[in-house]
């Protein structure tokens, strides 16, 4: 039997606190979702080739001790031993939100010399930020397709995204994919999201996953009491974009799980 | 073993490769800044940096392989050096000081713990089996003229009880890794000094040797408890075991039996006028005897107000309310007063944890969804002129913000509400109450006890402990709680009461716990807090009637612990389960994959004693019933003489209405607290609906109270109605009138609550509308002051006849009594209470979401309309707080419970959804409430000439209860008002809200830039 199903994996454990809602917006936007605890991967080995999109939401693995998803990514690294880039030039997607996002800098799937450091002002900062969309990344990466700016929410203490000394953005092996309107954080040129060279691992530190329905936003309680303002509190909301985006461009999983 | 310990330990320091990376040096010098005012910025400079340092027990690890490891995992190339040739270059003088800081042994060090997972995990070893032990060293480097600067930034960066340091100059600084490299062998096993069982002899001592032991051990017992015990022991014919002890003084300790609540408190009347004159309101009728005040207030509400969706009240960790056909929510306030007096973050980062500890203890197991916080502290004006011996205020403010934040963002649960009261009153012992709320299945077919709020024990179920190692952290805590603080006391610098938390070890046993709850793989459950095991497990065994506890295979932090120390240590992260016997294998296993502890420590039995054994020995063997029953009840004299207002001064100027106006934005109880509220993550789990501000773009509103979702996870849009509600939380704490009478202050404070969540748009009226009430009573110590008593007395009735009225039932409450600080300033005696403090928490439901709104105004020409029976007073008002002056003549507002209940049933109904904004009145009063709904979208407000013409102070600025400022569109203005009156509502209408962004008063107009500004404080 041929696989056919546009399947998503949400990662969870050790501290990660986004899941439920992550895999919310995953079914949402039509992908079969399952959510994994590293334990039970670890325990039981799976291939990536089953899944269409892997996910690692927010949170705060490992208590963000010794550095925000460094210990983490180790035990992708190490206990996992899934190659994400590998994974991605077969056609899988990789989304990595906030702590996944700090994961996925820490694998090195953007290259060496990008960190996220603490906020500039040391402080974790939770706050709507309206975001724009680099054109170039919108052409790449299939998770930004028609999208031009959207507001979401930060929920970070170390958003902080820099480039080694020595290293420009264009010698790493990324695109930066999203600009903060303002800089919370004081990122290296407002830089909010990144992409691989392929467009198809995406990570940012805003959480799309936070404004998947109307009521999520602000703004809404004005918005609703505009003629062609949100319906209901728990109508579509502008950041389920991502991820059905991501759907349309996934491709069913090359192989059934077992 | 320490020789090799020091010979093999790895040190690796990571210096910020650039100043502009060290953010905890930015912090710093803004925290030492903000207590020493008048310090130059460029008097000092301080730079951090972080160390580990790594002991191998064996050779099972090379050196070199270690090395390696440790700094792949360490070392982030992009923000690091590892050598300190750049970030602290310059060269060290002698204004120069260099400081090393590490943990006390047997605290929590978390950075630790996971450097040691980290390692397992790349060398590919097993955690315990690894012989790797990480200590975890905080570097500094302080450049300062004056030594006694010096000293005192030194000082500053750490905290004596948790910490211990080292400082350098420049020269000694190139050896400190030679200088402190035996240091972490202070921590390294020993073993327990005496025998395991001690007993205490009691029988012999006459009653001062009772008190003074009592004291001495920290036991926190009275002279009549002491006594009752004697007697218990002479009746047995033995002595007690020091167990035993420690067992009754914890479990006696006003912490957990609430003695003063359920005592019997003879009250009276004194002085001729009676109480200050309430508007119209009648005095209440407080009755000369009151035996156990909780049944006779705050239980007797609940009993007057019964509904079908109250699940579980005052029994269990949280009160439980039905609030779908599936789902049920609990919701608990605690309060950890003492322990943040004494450390702030760890204190508040613990009673956080601990709340949390409660909603997964709560029935069969409940998720946290949701936290809220109030903080209670004196004004920063206070930083410089305070006590010896305690923290300035502002520091006590920013750490216990950062303990919430420390526990609450990483667990993954949502900070929606709070409060922050500033007082004077607060500057011996502030008050900081965590809460938190959960939601649990009401039913769950896999599950031993199937019904949510069933709690039950079989003799035989297996006690297990999950979660984390047992420390000397937190010893006493219970019975220290019970005391009041005084810095002369050895209580102050006893560093065993002090605990960290480990919000990783809690969340990781947390997600296990829920997985083993939806397998139906244990019985019940409880947290480990005050009292620890002695505790969890001495309430559990009633379940049951009996539990045999065995410390033997405790896990420990600390090797060297007495048994009776284990018993009652207050180690955070833990957590108290029964498991029964055959489920017990598959419970293990599971808390084993997911890289939780779990320990069996014995069983529950039906023999009616509590035993706890050590390596075979009885430390414990306490009649079940003499434990929770024996306790001799207190008896309090309470006298209340009503205080009189000051009078108003001659010739005292009264302010304009725009210049109060600003000086009531800007003051520190009203102004935004945001830079609180924007650190806690309040949208996590993403269930927001209404926040606890309205930001759009750089604006802001404050909302009354917020508003998070409950329900399945949905597909949007696809859900069945009923299926996904909304939990409302708001809180009232109104502690000013207690200047004047605590009977109003708990009526204003519990209306307030109710007012937050109806404006938000929870429901109200009829049996079937959910909103629950949750008491939480701060009090300066009412057995030596009968004043206190009566105060105590009064607020309680008030809270009755306030819920009684309203219909409202209390489901969970907690009272924490001795809030009294003693010590010198100036070398002269000072004693503090604080006002006593009631705080409210109502948690409500929105059952249809489109009911939900928020607080601030939303389009040009809407009509502003003030609801309520509005009998305002600027008595106890912010305005009277920040001294501005009134010729006031009327007292305290009054309460009119039946036109408040007409108002809130229409509120609370499908009617009020019509409603475009709803913001109470409250401090700062009603021109208060309209000027903040102008912010977030820089509308204008123009004033209704009918109003205006009749306005004074005391309409723009008074307080008082039941009312409300709403908006409305302009096209539902007639029938709205046409029903209003219908209904018996009185209203008032107030002005219109204007494209215009200023607010316009009869003789005055403000931009409203100019006023938000002014309410956050910004230049």
């Amino acid at each position: 039997m041929k696989p056919t199903k546009k399947v998503a994996w949400v990662l969870t454990g050790d501290g990660i606190n986004c899941e439920v809602e992550t895999a919310e917006a995953c079914r949402a936007a039509g992908f079969e979702t399952t959510i994994f605890h590293m334990s039970e991967l670890i325990a039981k080995p799976r291939s990536l080739e089953e899944c269409s999109l892997l996910v690692i939401p927010g949170g705060f693995s490992f208590g963000d001790e010794l550095g925000s998803g460094r210990v983490l990514a180790l035990k992708i690294r190490r206990q996992l031993g899934w190659d994400l880039p590998a994974f991605a030039r077969a056609g899988g997607l990789v989304l990595g939100i906030c702590n996944g996002f700090q994961a996925l800098v820490a694998l090195g799937v953007f290259g060496e010399g990008v960190a996220l450091a603490a906020n500039a002002d040391g402080r974790f900062r939770n706050e709507w930020c309206r975001l724009e969309v680099d054109p170039a990344a919108r052409k790449t990466s299939p998770f930004l397709d028609a999208l031009a700016e959207i507001d979401l929410p930060i929920r970070h203490g170390e958003g902080r995204l820099l480039f080694a000394e020595t290293s420009a953005v264009t010698a790493l092996r990324s695109l930066p994919a999203l600009r903060y309107s303002t800089n919370p954080n004081g990122s290296t040129d407002r830089i909010a999201g990144l992409c691989d060279e392929t467009g198809r691992i995406f990570g940012l530190m805003p959480h799309p996953e936070g404004f998947q329905r109307a009521s999520q936003h602000p703004g809404y309680f004005r918005d609703a009491t505009l003629p062609d303002g949100p319906a209901h509190p728990l109508s579509d909301g502008a950041g389920l974009a991502l991820f059905t985006n991501a759907f349309r461009s996934a491709k069913p999983a090359t192989k059934e799980s077992p | 073993m320490s020789g090799q310990l020091e010979t093999n330990a790895l040190r690796i320091e990571l210096f910020p490769r650039t100043r502009d990376l060290d953010v905890t040096a930015k912090r710093l010098t803004e925290d030492f800044l903000r207590e020493n005012p008048g310090l130059s910025p460029n008097a000092f400079r301080i730079e951090t940096a972080k160390a580990y340092v790594i002991d191998r027990a064996s050779e099972a690890t090379g050196a070199e392989a270690l090395r390696e490891a440790a700094e792949e995992i360490l070392v982030n190339a992009v923000l690091d050096r590892t050598d300190e040739s750049e970030a602290w270059a310059a060269p060290a003088g002698t204004r120069t000081l260099f400081v090393e800081r590490r943990f006390r042994p047997g605290m929590t060090d978390n950075a630790a713990r996971t450097l040691e997972e980290a390692l397992a995990i790349r060398l590919g070893v097993a955690t315990e089996n690894s012989g790797l032990l990480a200590h975890r060293l905080d570097l500094y480097r302080i450049d300062a003229e004056s030594a006694e600067l010096r000293a005192a930034l030194a000082a500053f960066v750490a905290h004596p009880l948790l910490h211990r340091t080292f400082t350098f100059d420049g020269e000694t600084w190139a050896n400190r890794a030679a200088v402190t490299a035996g240091v972490s062998t202070a921590s390294a096993p020993t073993s327990m000094v005496g025998p395991i069982v001690r007993t205490f002899a009691i029988r012999n001592l006459d009653e001062a040797a009772l008190e003074r032991a009592s004291k001495e051990n920290l036991w926190a017992l009275t002279r009549a408890e002491m006594l009752a015990i004697r007697e218990h022991f002479r009746a047995l014919d033995r002595e007690p075991r020091i167990g035993e002890m420690e067992v009754l003084a914890q479990t006696w300790s006003e912490h957990c039996k609430h003695k003063i609540f359920r005592g019997t408190i003879a009250y009276r009347e004194t002085g001729a006028e009676g109480p200050v004159a309430t508007v119209g309101g009648a005095s209440p009728t407080i009755p000369a005897e009151t035996k156990n005040l909780f049944k006779t207030t705050i239980k007797a509400a609940t009993d007057a107000s019964p509904k079908p969706w109250l699940l579980s009240v005052f029994s269990d960790n949280a009160g439980i309310v039905a609030f779908t056909a599936k789902d049920a929510v609990c919701i608990k306030v605690e309060t950890h007063n003492s322990p943040s007096a004494i450390d702030p973050f760890a204190g508040a980062i613990t009673g956080i944890g601990g709340v949390h500890r409660d909603i997964i203890g709560t029935g069969f197991g409940a998720k946290p969804i949701f936290n809220l916080d109030v903080f209670c502290v004196a004004p920063a004006r206070f930083d410089v002129d305070r006590p010896d011996g305690i923290f300035p205020p502002s520091r006590i403010l920013e750490g216990v913000r950062a303990g919430v934040e420390a526990g609450g963002n990483p667990a993954g649960i949502p900070t929606v509400a709070g409060a922050l009261v500033y007082d004077a009153s607060y500057l011996g012992k502030p008050l900081v109450f965590c809460g938190s709320g959960g939601v649990l299945p009401r039913e769950l077919a896999k599950h031993p006890l199937r019904d949510c709020a069933a709690k039950s024990i079989e003799a035989g179920d297996a006690i297990v402990m999950v979660g984390g190692r047992i420390g000397r952290d937190g010893i006493h805590g219970a019975t220290f709680s019970s005391l009041a603080l005084d810095s002369s006391d050895a209580s102050m610098s006893n560093a065993t009461v002090v605990q960290l938390g480990d919000p990783f070890t809690q969340k990781r046993a947390l997600d296990f716990l829920l997985v083993a709850r939806d397998r139906g793989l244990y019985r019940t459950l409880t947290d480990n807090g005050a009292g620890g095991l002695s505790s969890s497990v001495g309430e559990l065994a009633t379940l049951s009637n009996g539990a045999r506890l065995d410390l033997t295979d405790a896990p420990l932090k600390a090797t060297d612990l007495r048994p009776e120390e284990i018993l009652v240590s207050e180690s955070q992260e833990r957590m108290s389960v029964a498991v029964p016997r055959s489920s017990l294998p598959d419970f293990l296993a599971l808390s084993k994959t997911m890289g939780v502890e779990s320990t069996a420590l014995g069983e529950f039995t039906a023999n009616g004693r509590f035993e706890v054994l050590y390596r075979g020995e009885t430390i414990a063997d306490l009649d079940l019933g003499f434990l929770h029953d024996g306790c001799p009840e207190l008896k309090l004299e309470a006298t209340w003489s009503p205080t009189k207002p000051a009078p108003f001064p001659a010739g005292a100027k009264t302010p304009k209405v725009g210049e109060a106006l600003l000086a009531l934005l800007g003051s520190e109880n009203i102004a935004s607290k945001e830079s609180l509220l924007r650190q806690y993550d309040h949208e996590v789990q993403g269930t927001s609906l209404v926040k606890p501000q309205t930001q759009i773009g750089d604006h802001r509103s404050p909302n009354q109270s917020a508003a998070v979702l409950v329900g399945e996870p949905t597909v949007a849009g696809q859900t069945a109605a009923g299926e996904v509600v909304a939990a409302v939380v708001g809180v009232g704490i109104l502690p000013e009138y207690s200047r004047y009478d605590a009977y109003t202050m708990a009526q204003a404070s519990l209306d307030e609550a109710v007012r937050n969540v109806l404006a938000t748009g929870a429901e109200f009226g009829g049996p079937d509308a959910v909103m629950a009430l949750l008491d939480n009573f701060c009090w300066p110590d009412p057995v030596s002051n009968p004043k206190y008593a009566a105060d105590l007395v009064r607020a309680g009735y008030g809270l009755r006849d306030a819920a009684t009225a309203l219909e409202l039932p209390f489901v969970s409450g907690k009272d924490s009594m001795k809030n009294d600080f003693r010590g010198k300033q100036n070398g002269r005696d000072v004693k503090i209470s604080v006002l006593p403090t009631v705080l409210v928490t109502a948690l409500g439901r929105i059952g249809d979401l489109t009911r939900a709104r928020s607080s601030e105004f939303k389009q040009a020409g809407d009509a502003v309309f003030l609801l309520g029976p509005h009998r305002f007073s600027l008595l106890g008002s912010q305005f009277e707080r920040i001294g501005l002056a009134h010729p006031d003549p009327r007292g305290l507002p009054p309460a009119d419970w039946a036109a408040a209940k007409r108002l809130y049933a229409w509120l609370g109904s499908d009617r009020s959804t019509r409603l475009r904004s709803c913001a109470d009145v409250a401090e700062g009063g009603t021109l208060t409430a309209i000027a903040e709904g102008l912010f977030a979208y820089e509308l204008g407000f123009e004033v209704d000439a009918a109003w205006a013409t009749e306005a004074n102070l005391t309409d723009y600025f008074g307080e008082g209860m039941h009312s409300f400022v709403v908006s409305i569109g302009p096209e539902h203005e007639v029938d709205l008002v046409r029903e209003w009156f219908a209904a018996g509502i009185a209203f008032t209408k107030l002005g219109r809200v204007t494209e215009n962004a200023e607010l316009k008063l009869p003789k005055e107009t403000i931009p409203t830039a100019v006023l938000e500004s002014a309410w956050r404080k910004r230049p």
